[in-house]
């Protein structure tokens, strides 16, 4: 769907999207941020086929690591491996919504956004909305994949999707702070590279408790740790406080890229 | 004469292609820096698998150190790709495509910049690994066979990327070789040996040409150097390399004729 705007700096879409109200305004702009992600399967493709590679990669090479001392007790690895599984698909969706943003900064479009008294905050609110919508699809989905293959439910179905939710809102904060920097796709898409190996340097693969060395020092101090161990234990507080204080930081950066005028 | 010409053609493509690894600041990062962080982070998380019962090792950056140089290998035959796409994409293909230059020559100078990147990835992977640990039973000489493992995985790579991107001459081909080149180097023996791996993953590993090229590459990491390892290697790398080889020639003739 695409937006035009007239002289007057009214944007319609189907219909007209009025500048006065700020709840249509949010609404056209989430509308528009999850109907291109529909009609755009690369988007959302990738998000769903990579974590369901990784997890019948890593499970297919790894599953005899439950039966070691100090793995987590009555886990099999692929159980274990949900959280890791449904974080990764957290990362493209937040990846997506930045990708969704440098985008418009590169065809024009968000200067002319800038142009009209939309206020600001609203005109990242759409890609953070299909960014939470996205990895709340794609965790339900990862669910019943892993159901099907044997790997049962998680202890908290709710706080799973919610932890994963929370993540892809502050991942989708990075990115597009990242994206309204530097202009760049290519750069902003490199942050899914960063983040999935900080992944790694956490217990989302493999319990910290089993590492050593300052490797074992870097994952017990990593939020990813927390949120990925909190999910795993049906613990709130870490699998809902660590995602809102990481979107709490990322969202800071984009609202301070938003006002240094990087989007122009 | 002319297989003078031909070599120095080939060294000049191929010293282009290396030159764009500082000319362009991202490429430092996927030539060093993602192998190194591939074994790192491996051998990092995954330390404890190898003290399961009857892992070959019980040192992960002994048994990832060779993964981590196949993986690097690969990312060098796709940084050729990438080289290919942006040629096509500004027309200088077409400037090389009208000169009397020999197409073997256009094709083996960019496998050749592969095999140059492969080996700089390769000493910045021993740089770090041989501080951290990596352990050598067969002394030095295990060092040959990794050689021959980067050299063999980067041409490889190399080639099928040229190929992908004569054939189908756009950036989304891009895509499609990362994607079969990454499937290649997860669906191999490269996390953990054939008799830990679930069925479905070992019946794959098992055909996979990486598979054998990995063991030979490995051996002298984890014991001596024998015929029986380096032998399948050997075949598995002159095999592969003769049938993309084809491939690659015919995608250039390919593009050639579109021109």
């Amino acid at each position: 769907m695409t937006l035009r705007m007239s002289t007057t700096g009214r944007m319609s879409t189907t219909g007209r999207m009025s500048t006065t109200g700020p709840t249509s305004t949010t609404g056209a702009m989430v509308r528009r941020s999850l109907v291109a992600l529909v009609r755009q399967p690369a988007a959302w493709l990738p998000g769903v086929a990579l974590p369901l590679v990784i997890a019948a990669v890593f499970t297919a090479n790894y599953h005899s690591a439950a039966a070691l001392a100090g793995f987590p007790a009555r886990l099999s690895y692929l159980r274990y491996l949900l959280p890791a599984v449904v974080m990764i698909g957290s990362l493209y969706a937040g990846i997506a919504a930045g990708s969704f943003v440098t985008d418009d900064l590169a065809s024009g479009f968000q200067r002319r956004l800038l142009l009209t008294p939309v206020p600001r905050a609203l005109i990242v609110a759409g890609p953070l909305v299909a960014a939470a919508v996205q990895a709340l699809a794609q965790g339900g989905l990862f669910l019943v994949v892993f159901r099907l293959a044997g790997g049962g439910w998680p202890a908290d179905v709710p706080l799973l999707l919610a932890g994963a939710a929370l993540l892809a809102v502050a991942v989708a904060g990075l990115a597009i702070a990242v994206g309204l920097r530097t202009g760049d796709n290519e750069v902003m898409q490199s942050t899914f590279g960063v983040l999935l190996i900080a992944m790694f340097a956490s217990s989302a693969f493999f319990p910290a408790t089993l590492m050593h060395g300052w490797f074992a020092a870097v994952a017990t101090r990593s939020p990813l740790t927390w949120l990925a161990d909190g999910i795993r234990d049906a613990r709130p507080v870490p699998a809902l406080i660590t995602p809102l204080a990481l979107a709490a930081v990322t969202l800071s950066l984009t609202a301070l890229a938003l006002r240094r005028g990087d989007a122009r | 004469m002319r297989l003078r010409r031909g070599i120095s053609l080939i060294g000049r493509i191929a010293a282009r292609n290396l030159l764009n690894i500082v000319r362009i600041p991202g490429n430092v990062i996927t030539v060093v820096g993602l192998p190194v962080l591939t074994l790192v982070i491996f051998s990092g998380a995954f330390d404890r698998i190898t003290t399961v019962a009857g892992f070959p090792t019980n040192q992960s950056i002994t048994w990832m150190t060779p993964y981590a140089a196949a993986l690097g290998a690969i990312f060098a035959g796709l940084g050729s790709a990438f080289n290919v796409q942006r040629d096509i994409a500004n027309g200088f293909m077409d400037r090389l495509l009208v000169t009397p230059a020999s197409r073997a020559c256009l094709i083996l100078g960019e496998v050749a910049g592969s095999i140059g990147r492969a080996l700089i990835q390769l000493v910045a992977l021993l740089a770090v690994a041989i501080p951290a640990g990596l352990r050598m039973p067969a002394g030095p000489v295990a060092l040959v066979p990794l050689v021959f493992l980067s050299a063999g995985v980067a041409t490889w790579s190399g080639l099928c990327g040229l190929a992908l991107m004569y054939l189908m001459r756009s950036a989304q081909a891009l895509g499609a070789v990362t994607g079969i080149l990454l499937l290649v180097g997860v669906l191999s023996t490269g996390l953990a040996p054939l008799r830990y791996q679930l069925g479905w993953l070992r019946a794959v590993a098992r055909v996979n040409p990486l598979t054998p090229v990995l063991a030979g590459g490995r051996q002298g990491f984890l014991g001596t150097i024998s015929w029986g390892q380096t032998g399948p290697a050997l075949l598995a790398l002159v095999a592969v390399t003769a049938v993309l080889g084809l491939l690659t020639a015919f995608g250039l003739r390919s593009l050639t004729a579109a021109r």
